[in-house]
């Protein structure tokens, strides 16, 4: 699963999701692309299986760039743990998303199964998504 | 090469507010300048504008009237920059360029493949467009719609780079020779295709940290 390899500090605070992503909101590398609708955190291992889901439907043709990486750990205290004694343990990865964030882009294969492909990503994924094609990018 | 008519109106009122009453009424707030023509806030009508975009697309030559102005002789508009709201895809802004139909211009139009490469095709290869837009020197009167790039010749591992793209007649290609446009990569390997490279590098485990930042986080601590 997707996460840094070093931390500048190993716990972070939580943030807020205001707003839309106006960075990373073009298709950049791929022909296909899923689009954030909502803002979330994504979790390392929600990346991963929306990946495998991906390249499993494609099968061996085509290529898939992630777009998000997930930087942010996310701490949980231990159960029947009593109020107080500071920040739990970090526990696991996510990467904040917001609206318009293209988190996943596909290329080298047609459009029936680039669909197809982020739909089932999407379905591994806890937000609305929306599949965006470069055509549509152009001409929208 | 068509020009397209398009008018719009003189937009006096500056500022998010003014902007958002231009866009509640229909219209796009803009800009216009260049050429030596001072620039110019502007309301273009949505639809009309949006409708030209669709069936013509972005790199043309726009006949552009602002109502009670006069237009400069010799002149056309060409799209500079277009902003759109990530999520609603709606156009925000839209800024204009005068051109003058006599002199060259520098702009980026799409490039389009055409044919079947075997490399795909036969060979199972993967197709990947590296270079979606290039960048072009023309007379307005020249600007292609796109530059197309035939690509039945290509097999597995094969390439295209844009030396090999000949130009449309009045057109000079300004990117780099040397840059990829196309190239019909090997498809992923079956393991490949479950693991990730990253997974085999030594990474932290979750929640791990190296010995800088815990000697960084008792120092702090201090």
């Amino acid at each position: 699963m997707l996460m840094p390899k070093r931390t500048k500090h190993r716990k972070h605070q939580r943030g807020n999701m205001r707003g839309a992503a106006y960075r990373g909101s073009k298709l950049d590398f791929g022909e296909f692309g899923l689009q954030a609708l909502e803002p979330a955190w994504i979790t390392s291992r929600q990346i991963e299986s929306a990946r495998v889901a991906m390249t499993r439907h494609a099968q061996r043709g085509g290529k898939v760039w992630i777009r998000i990486f997930p930087d942010k750990p996310v701490t949980k205290t231990a159960p029947e743990t009593r109020m107080g004694s500071g920040k739990g343990s970090p526990e696991y990865w996510v990467a904040v998303v917001k609206p318009g964030r293209i988190m996943f882009e596909m290329a080298g294969i047609t459009r029936e199964v680039a669909q197809e492909a982020m739909r089932l990503a999407a379905h591994k994924l806890p937000i609305k998504t929306r599949f965006v094609t470069r055509e549509d990018d152009q001409n929208a | 090469m068509e020009q397209f008519a398009l008018n719009v109106r003189p937009r006096e009122a500056a500022g998010t507010g003014a902007a958002r009453r231009c866009r509640r009424e229909g219209f796009i707030p803009g800009v216009v300048y260049g050429h030596g023509q001072p620039a110019s806030t502007v309301a273009v009508p949505a639809r009309e504008f949006g409708a030209l975009l669709r069936h013509h697309g972005a790199s043309h030559v726009i006949d552009l009237t602002i109502e009670g102005q006069e237009k400069p002789a010799d002149m056309g508009v060409l799209l500079k920059d277009m902003q759109r709201d990530p999520v609603t895809r709606e156009i925000v802004s839209v800024d204009f360029q005068w051109v003058s139909m006599k002199e060259a211009v520098h702009l980026s139009v799409p490039v389009t493949l055409v044919g079947e490469a075997p490399g795909v095709v036969e060979e199972g290869g993967s197709l990947d467009q590296v270079l979606f837009e290039i960048p072009v020197s023309c007379l307005p009167a020249n600007i292609p719609d796109a530059i197309t790039v035939d690509i039945s010749g290509l097999r597995m591992g094969h390439s295209l780079h844009v030396s090999d793209i000949v130009p449309p007649e009045g057109v000079e290609i300004l990117a780099d020779p040397e840059e990829t446009v196309v190239n019909i990569a090997r498809p992923i390997s079956l393991e490949d295709l479950e693991t990730r490279p990253e997974e085999e590098e030594g990474v932290l485990a979750e929640g791990e940290t190296t010995e800088a930042e815990a000697a960084g986080e008792e120092g702090s601590g201090e």
